[in-house]
């Protein structure tokens, strides 16, 4: 028998976090819980405020307001350990490219207290999982982008974490590795990771996420399952429901100007 | 290999790093990696067409002869004379002039590196370390730096004035280390405090500029405290001197070699030693301050507010043959405008340049009142505008944003000569025509209006130089296609010879206007118009 203890399986929480900029709000009060095990579609239009909370959380923005807590420990208070149960993958997809990609996992799984053979071989593992064991000693800068966005998720799983960030991981990747990655991802929640999925390409969002959360302007504008949006809103798909949250309708009209424009000369 | 001797050398310091609340583990695996990046900085070849072997090495080691050979300059310094005070004020200045100028415009990428953001600070790794990392990293480098400028210094000093020499002037090598790293993190972390985004992007680029020239300023300084005559050397003491720590350090020696102990001497030694060490503790403090702040580099905000005048528009018509030449002549504004790596590099020449002149009239005046000098032929000195040209040639190459350069492979450009005219036509109205232009007005009220022809010639030259320039500074390399990191980070020596060929341009002038001081100068102007239609005609044409 399986008790769940509701204290324990809270991963994540947000209580009203707000954050600006030189006087413009960034986050107008952002309420969040997120338990143990789950996928959270984290989308929103640009500038909405996605990446200020990921950078939140991660520690590497400071200044806000509100609480932040993860694994029940304030942020604010609890160091930098909690980091080593985190895995991140960023959107900007930085990397110390002049290292080959053996270097920079060794490195990095170093940081995270790895001892030097374990994260070689561990790495090379799943490098050869993605076919990619043929790059190992290869520099990153002459990495394809989709091999180094392969690099950028094998580090961010190295240690192991019980909580991923993954900001748009799938640019560049081919459609077979991105069949596997989504099967990845499903069985890494099973095993009761919880993962933070952000990204702009609304149906693999909708395939993968168990909670999809919406943020608009600051603010969550949506937050429930796929199938409880879809009830709410009366749309099809996840995009529909997301250019109606925003507020989007003039996509054709657009378009169309648009053409006529490129026509012109 | 290099680096593991470093760091086993550091492991030595392990407990000074632990009792400061590093956990050096980690700050030796961030050092190592760091290292073994540096050893690599070379470029990933974009430009196949110049298939150089580039050989791996780091290339700061590479370029530490340069700084020995620079140390072995100063070396006379240190036999003038038993006058402790001056010589050695004047070696610290050189020395300090070369670390800090270093500090800025080649280390800094160091400390103000944003990809530590998202690679290393989302890892359990605290900013007290990151920041002890990079502060090591950068002290490495300036070790060996000092190191190698100050080496023949201190073996001469060593021969002449014993061991108690060698063992202050490493005392003092140390301190002005100190010095200039805590220095420029605290104006780095004021300029991070108090601006945003990309506001703050460019502050701290003019703060950069700024500095490097300053340091130039300060080497006046230390010089004009002294009142130097062929028989003896005197100072008079005033209050702005304690704020120069060149001299800070030179009264140290005067103390304690030169054996004269007045008061003045010792408040100036006491404070080149008390004020590193006070700024390092300080600098330590901040350490985490300083990390967290560099977060709002990253932060993408705010347009930009560079635009090009009408000015620009007006040059690049008429200057510019083709409607080709003139696309590339507002990019290339454009670039040298907006990249403030660029700017980093190549302004703080501008400055030079301009105040060159002055502080050589200044020189001159030693005796003489304003009326003479305008009498004078000191307007010569408007020749030091043209050194600009071959800095900023020399960086040309390079960009911040090299790799857009595919735009020059995938659009049909029909003449690749206009890329390159372009380019220099730019960089002569965007640079050099400001600084000439200030300087001329300022000439022409000193001087009177008989040196307007001079000033012409002048003006004519600059073309031709540039292009003189140009085929020694640059090779068959776009303009904006290569990497900052892979230029050499100093001491290029073609740049002092096209100084040389500058200085040849300024003598023909001279002796032009000696042998015929009645219509030499206008046949010559005459002459330098049909060169610059010759030159630019013929020498930048390139096949395909």
């Amino acid at each position: 028998m399986r008790t769940i203890d509701r204290e324990h399986s809270v991963i994540l929480s947000m209580e009203d976090l707000t954050m600006s900029y030189g006087g413009h709000d960034v986050l107008k009060g952002i309420n969040l819980e997120v338990l143990r095990g789950q996928i959270i579609g984290y989308i929103g239009p640009n500038g909405a405020g996605k990446s200020t909370t990921v950078r939140i959380m991660l520690g590497l923005q400071k200044g806000y307001g509100g609480k932040v807590s993860l694994f029940g420990e304030d942020i604010r208070k609890s160091g930098v350990a909690y980091k080593g149960r985190i895995g991140y993958v960023p959107e900007t997809a930085e990397v110390y490219d002049m290292l080959t990609a053996r270097e920079y996992l060794v490195f990095s799984g170093g940081c995270y207290g790895i001892d030097e053979k374990r994260a070689e071989r561990k790495g090379r593992l799943l490098m050869d999982q993605f076919g990619l064991a043929d790059a190992f000693d290869v520099r990153l800068s002459s990495f394809s982008k989709g091999m180094r966005q392969k690099v950028l998720i094998i580090s961010s799983l190295l240690h192991n974490p019980d909580l991923l960030f993954f900001d748009e991981p799938l640019s560049g990747l081919d459609a077979n590795s991105v069949f596997v990655f989504k099967e990845i991802l499903a069985q890494l929640a099973e095993q009761g990771k919880t993962i933070f999925y952000s990204s702009h390409i609304m149906d693999i969002v909708e395939k993968i996420s168990h909670r999809i959360v919406l943020l608009y302007d600051g603010q969550i504008a949506a937050d429930g399952s796929f199938e409880e949006l879809k009830a709410q809103n009366k749309e099809g798909t996840l995009e529909e429901i997301f250019n109606q949250l925003t507020g989007f309708h003039q996509h054709a009209q657009i378009a169309e100007d648009f053409v006529s424009i490129v026509k012109e000369v | 290999m290099e680096k593991i001797r470093f760091l086993k050398l550091l492991d030595r310091l392990r407990w000074l790093f632990e009792r400061l609340g590093v956990d050096y583990t980690m700050m030796r695996k961030i050092l190592a990696v760091k290292l073994l990046m540096d050893t690599r900085r070379t470029p990933v070849l974009l430009n196949q067409r110049t298939r150089k072997k580039y050989k791996e090495g780091n290339l700061f080691l590479k370029s530490l002869w340069v700084y020995a050979l620079t140390g072995l300059f100063i070396v006379p310094i240190t036999f003038i004379g038993s006058h402790y005070l001056f010589k050695m004020s004047i070696t610290f200045s050189i020395i300090l002039f070369m670390v800090i100028t270093a500090m800025i415009a080649d280390f800094s990428s160091v400390l103000l590196d944003t990809r530590d953001q998202s690679i290393l600070r989302t890892k359990p790794i605290d900013a007290k370390t990151l920041h002890a990392a990079k502060t090591v990293h950068v002290c490495i480098y300036l070790i060996l730096l000092t190191g190698a400028l100050a080496l023949p210094s201190a073996i001469a000093g060593l021969l002449r004035s014993g061991p108690l020499f060698l063992l202050l002037f490493l005392l003092n090598l140390v301190l002005i280390d100190l010095i200039s790293i805590s220095c420029t993190t605290f104006i780095y972390l004021i300029v991070l405090k108090f601006f945003d985004g990309e506001r703050l992007k460019d502050v701290i680029n003019y703060v950069q500029i700024f500095l490097s020239f300053m340091v130039v300023i300060g080497y006046q300084l230390v010089i004009r405290a002294f009142d130097v005559t062929m028989t003896n050397i005197t100072i008079s003491f005033s209050w702005w001197q304690l704020f120069v720590p060149p001299l800070w350090f030179g009264a140290m020696f005067e103390w304690m070699l030169g054996g004269r102990h007045t008061a003045t001497l010792s408040i100036f030694a006491l404070l080149g030693l008390v004020t590193p060490i006070v700024l390092f503790f300080i600098y330590q403090k901040f350490s985490a301050t300083f990390e967290t702040a560099i977060a709002k580099l990253s932060a993408q905000e705010g347009a930009s507010r560079h635009r090009l005048g009408r000015m620009n528009q007006l040059f690049g018509n008429l200057l510019c043959r083709s409607q080709e030449e003139r696309v590339f002549f507002r990019f290339a504004s454009l670039m040298m405008k907006q990249d403030r790596m660029f700017k980093l590099k190549v302004y703080p020449s501008l400055g030079m340049s301009f105040v060159f002149p002055f502080i050589f009239l200044l020189n001159n005046l030693n005796g003489s009142t304003w009326s003479q000098v305008s009498k004078g032929s000191g307007y010569y000195y408007v020749y030091f505008s043209l050194l600009l040209i071959p800095t900023a040639l020399f960086m040309l190459k390079y960009s911040s944003a090299y790799k857009g350069a595919w735009i020059y492979g995938t659009t049909p450009i029909k003449n690749r000569t206009a890329i390159f005219s372009g380019a220099l036509k730019a960089c002569l109205t965007e640079l050099f025509l400001p600084v000439f232009l200030i300087l001329s007005v300022l000439f022409l009220f000193l001087f009177q209006w008989r040196i307007l022809p001079d000033l012409i010639a002048v003006l004519l030259t600059a073309p031709i130089f540039c292009v003189v320039s140009y085929h020694f500074c640059m090779d068959d390399t776009l303009p904006f296609s290569e990497p900052f990191d892979s230029a050499p980070t100093t001491g290029n020596y073609m740049i002092l010879f096209l100084f040389l060929i500058a200085g040849l341009f300024a003598a023909t002038h001279a002796l032009i206007h000696w042998l015929f001081p009645e219509y030499g100068l206008l046949i010559y102007i005459v002459g330098l118009l049909i060169a610059n239609i010759i030159v630019w005609k013929t020498a930048l044409r390139k096949e395909g």
